[in-house]
């Protein structure tokens, strides 16, 4: 079982993401937006944060960067939907950051459950 | 005077011998012992100076002999007058008097000259002539026979007549007298003795006879001539002949009143010749006149007879000098012929002509004259008539603006006005003028340099000019010294005269000179416009048009010439095709009446050679159309170009703009197919294995898995949209996206490369480069499909020909280019499909095997550098991408 915080804007990924999540034992937060996920991550130093990387407020790649200084022992999913903005790509700069696993929506829930499991200690 | 000289050692002043010979009032000289004249005398002066005068001139320092050869002497040799003084050299007397007759314009004189050695003057003559011709003939020679006559003075007779040693008439006198002028060519000459017979005797005896009557037949009439006659001796008792006296007495056989007969007789026979007959006595008064002249003078003889006719005359109608000379004659008793004078008869004017005679008793006195008269007035009234109208046309002619000359028929010159002469010399010069021919005046106009022949050839001038003068017919202009130039007129009229106009046209001739030069300025300044320029007046006249106008229509220069009709020019180019092939009878009048419609007008049109040719039409002030046609090829391809530039903008910001939609689509697909992905497989979870719904899910999941490719492909595309920048080496990249279609497409497809441009660079980065070939390549395999099939790709390096830059308008000239081309062997691509091959999202592949922008993506780049694509699509697709080459030192 692990703490897990989940960032994002769309509030149906959020749901979907965390009835998987659930489903495989994991306690899951919510955020809306990167700067609510830091606010959260901060206060409760989850085991994972799973982020959006396009966002309103504060992006993903932002908050990457922030939380790798204020909890650089919190490991860091980065997933997006691709760039508005043409061929950059995030992903591949999340993962630069020091983003644990990158994954571009859409994925299949047990992409998700084995790359949080992968994370967490085998001991846990 | 006669004192030595010595005894005055200062000459009192006396008569010079010239003022001493001006004593004399007859014209005299001195002459030395050489015979030279040194000295003449006023009167000689004025004599000489009086070149009608007839006689002999005395004029100082010529030879008496040179003189005499000028006398005019009738009758005597000019050696006679120098045989005069001749004698005198010889020392033979110092006296000598000559008379002798001058003529001189038909003046006759007679006169007496006198030479005589001057005592004490060493050898000098001096010679005086004096007139003696108011002495008359007669006089003289009554005065010679003073002495014979004064011998038979007791005899009475009517006529005097003399025979010589031989009895032959010399001599039947008084000349003037009417019967005896009739007479006399039937006497002179003859035989005395034989018309005398009978006192034939007497006569061999030289003694003298009386009253002794002969029948002498005269014009076929008998007269009875009664002579008396008496010897004439010379000093030394010589017989000389005979003299005497006669009388005709046939009419005293006939009748008492034979003399009034013979009278009335010869008056009638006067009156043949005139209109009447006159007679005057010794004082000038009438007194006889025949019946004829009441009827023209309308006097009666009670006031004609015992008048003068000298009181009758009108001055005012009568030349002055002729009456002068008619007096002259009349008191020296001199015969006169065809006076005329003016008089005023009762109530009208009468012009007569008269001649007379003067007529003499025996004795030489003086009787009066006889004579006729002719009415001329209606002759002198027709004269006086013809000079009013002269001296009208005269007048006329001199007030004509212009000048004027009149020729007669033998071309000579009758008449002109001051302006004729005026026009044509400067004025200090003279020329020949009234009297001259027309020849005679033109060759002195240029002999005196006054006409200016052209190119100085007066030969062919005076030909030309004469040839003219005989032909009249266009004016002639001919350019004189004093810098006018004139236009000459000449008409010939029906009676043979000719009249030359001539009017000064040189300020014209320097207006027309001006207008030349203006023209030619024009000439000049449209022979240098780069526009072909035409202009046309009213009637649509070409007047004006230069070089360029042919040259840019490819039109031969004699088309549109000045003086030809524009339509010449429209139908022309109708013919060629300009106005559409089914035009080619175009209606000329159609156009021009369009054109016609507006002051001003544009058209634009093709010709053959491909040119765009532009025509502006635009109205003049003063009427007539001004076209100027100009080649708007370039100007035309440069919009042309810059409209493609714009639509390859417009392109490449839609493909941006589609690249954009395609990123934010993507994104939130994706964020939504998250969801229905993850919560249909947690539901399917849930349902127990065998469960129907279970499949339905798996198949919304398979869906959902479809769309996430589909939208990975918008993702891929909204990447792939280039940016500027970068460059890439055109060859190697084609190599590296050869082997990654080799790899993909499998072993069936063969590859094959032909690259010739190597080390050319190109501005468009490696992906990009990679990309056009990647697309073009994929698309060759993909429409190749299963089957074995060749993909060739090559490149090169061309430089852009016209007909390349005429196809394809983005190119520049002044580039070079690298050619990529890509062919393929596949079923090529449809006519009508070819138009929309570049269009974003058109496609002809089935759903999911294309998303329709990979053309798309291909033209944007090509046009984002300002290359071209041509596909050919027949037998196997073809795409030549043309790409402007990077100059620079590696290339």
């Amino acid at each position: 079982m692990a703490r897990i915080l989940l960032i994002d804007d769309d509030a149906t990924v959020r749901y979907a993401l965390k009835q998987v999540l659930e489903r495989a034992g994991h306690q899951v937060d919510e955020a809306s937006d990167g700067l609510i996920g830091i606010e959260k991550c901060t206060a409760a130093r989850p085991d994972v944060v799973v982020t959006d990387i396009i966002m309103p407020n504060q992006e993903g790649i932002e908050t990457i960067i922030k939380l790798k200084r204020l909890a650089p022992e919190v490991a860091i999913i980065a997933m997006s939907g691709g760039g508005r903005t043409g061929n950059r790509d995030f992903l591949a700069m999340a993962e630069k950051l020091g983003a644990a696993k990158v994954m571009a929506k859409p994925f299949r829930p047990k992409e998700l459950v084995e790359a949080v499991a992968a994370l967490l200690p085998q001991a846990a | 005077m006669g004192l030595p000289a010595a005894m005055h050692p200062v000459p009192a002043p006396g008569p010079s011998v010239s003022e001493w010979l001006d004593v004399l009032e007859a014209p005299a000289a001195l002459l030395g012992a050489d015979l030279t004249i040194v000295e003449t005398n006023r009167a000689a002066r004025a004599f000489a100076a009086d070149l009608g005068a007839p006689g002999l001139r005395f004029v100082q320092g010529r030879k008496w002999a040179d003189q005499c050869r000028q006398a005019d002497a009738v009758g005597l040799a000019a050696s006679d007058l120098e045989a005069l003084l001749a004698g005198f050299g010889q020392g033979r007397g110092d006296s000598v008097v000559l008379d002798y007759v001058a003529r001189r314009r038909g003046r006759f004189k007679t006169f007496h000259l006198t030479a005589r050695t001057l005592p004490g003057a060493s050898g000098r003559i001096l010679v005086i002539q004096t007139d003696v011709t108011r002495l008359g003939v007669t006089e003289q020679r009554l005065q010679a026979a003073e002495q014979r006559l004064a011998d038979i003075a007791e005899l009475s007779s009517d006529w005097l007549w003399a025979v010589d040693d031989e009895f032959r008439f010399v001599e039947a006198t008084a000349p003037t007298d009417p019967f005896w002028r009739r007479v006399q060519p039937g006497l002179i000459g003859r035989g005395f003795a034989e018309t005398l017979g009978s006192i034939a005797p007497d006569l061999a005896r030289h003694r003298p006879f009386r009253d002794i009557v002969a029948e002498i037949e005269i014009e076929g009439a008998i007269h009875r001539i009664r002579f008396s006659g008496k010897p004439v001796f010379d000093v030394n008792g010589g017989f000389q002949g005979y003299a005497g006296l006669a009388a005709d007495i046939t009419r005293a056989y006939e009748s008492e009143h034979a003399r009034d007969a013979a009278e009335r007789r010869l008056q009638e026979i006067a009156e043949l010749s005139s209109d009447w007959y006159w007679e005057t006595d010794s004082e000038f008064r009438f007194t006889y006149l025949s019946d004829a002249q009441q009827g023209v003078i309308r006097l009666g003889h009670d006031q004609t007879i015992g008048r003068r006719r000298i009181d009758m005359i009108d001055r005012s109608l009568t030349d002055p000098e002729a009456l002068a000379q008619h007096i002259s004659d009349l008191e020296n008793h001199l015969p006169f012929r065809d006076f005329i004078y003016g008089s005023r008869g009762v109530g009208h004017v009468r012009y007569l002509k008269i001649s007379g005679k003067p007529r003499f008793d025996a004795k030489g006195k003086f009787l009066g004259h006889v004579g006729t008269a002719t009415d001329v007035t209606a002759v002198v009234e027709a004269e006086k008539r013809r000079e009013a109208a002269e001296s009208r046309l005269k007048a006329a002619v001199e007030h004509m603006p212009g000048g004027i000359a009149i020729w007669d028929a033998e071309d000579r010159l009758v008449v002109h006005n001051e302006q004729y002469v005026a026009l044509a010399v400067k004025r200090d010069q003279a020329i020949p003028i009234v009297g001259y021919t027309f020849e005679e005046i033109a060759r002195g106009l240029l002999a005196r340099g006054i006409v200016q022949a052209p190119g100085g050839d007066g030969e062919a001038y005076l030909r030309d000019r004469l040839k003219a003068h005989r032909n009249p017919g266009s004016p002639l202009e001919v350019t004189y010294s004093n810098g006018r130039v004139l236009e000459l007129r000449e008409r010939r009229l029906p009676d043979g005269t000719t009249v030359t106009v001539t009017s000064d046209i040189t300020a014209l001739k320097a207006r027309e000179r001006m207008l030349a030069e203006q023209r030619g300025l024009l000439q000049t300044t449209l022979d240098h416009i780069s526009d072909g320029i035409l202009a046309v007046d009213k009637e649509w006249r070409i007047v004006a048009v230069n070089d360029t106008f042919a040259s840019l229509l490819a039109m031969p220069g004699d088309v549109a010439r000045v003086g030809a009709h524009l339509a010449t020019v429209i139908e022309w180019l109708g013919q060629r095709g300009d106005y559409g092939s089914e035009r080619a009878n175009v209606s000329a009048g159609r156009v021009i009446d369009e054109i016609a419609s507006r002051p001003r007008w544009y058209d634009e049109r093709q010709i053959p050679d491909g040119r765009q040719i532009s025509w502006r039409v635009r109205e003049m002030q003063g009427g007539g159309r001004v076209i100027a046609v100009a080649d708007v090829s370039e100007q035309r391809q440069a919009e042309q170009r810059r409209e493609q530039l714009r639509s390859t903008m417009a392109q490449a910001q839609q493909l941006e703009a589609i690249s954009r939609l395609a990123g934010g689509l993507a994104h939130d697909l994706n964020n939504m197919l998250l969801p229905v992905m993850t919560l249909t497989e947690l539901a399917m979870d849930e349902l127990p294995e065998g469960s129907p719904a279970r499949g339905d899910l798996e198949r919304v999941i398979g869906a959902a898995e479809h769309a996430r490719g589909l939208v990975q492909r918008l993702l891929t595309f909204s990447r792939s949209v280039p940016q500027p920048g970068g460059t890439a080496k055109l060859d190697s990249v084609a190599r590296a996206a050869a082997d990654l279609i080799r790899a993909t497409a499998g072993p069936d497809l063969s590859v094959k490369l032909d690259l010739r441009a190597a080390g050319i660079s190109i501005p468009l980065g490696d992906t990009e480069v990679q990309q056009i070939v990647m697309n073009l390549g994929l698309n060759a395999a993909q429409a190749i499909g299963d089957r074995k099939g060749t993909l060739s790709i090559a490149t090169a390096l061309i430089e852009a020909d016209d007909d390349l830059l005429r196809a394809n308008p983005s190119l520049d000239s002044a580039r070079r280019y690298a050619r990529l081309t890509v062919t393929d062997d596949g079923p090529g691509i449809p006519a009508d499909v070819l138009p929309r091959i570049f269009d974003p999202f058109f496609t002809t592949k089935a759903v999911g095997q294309g998303t329709g922008l990979g053309l798309a993506v291909v033209h944007g780049l090509v046009s984002q550098v300002g290359g071209a694509i041509e596909v050919n699509g027949e037998g196997g697709a073809k795409f030549d991408i043309l790409l402007p080459v990077i100059e620079g030192k590696n290339n």
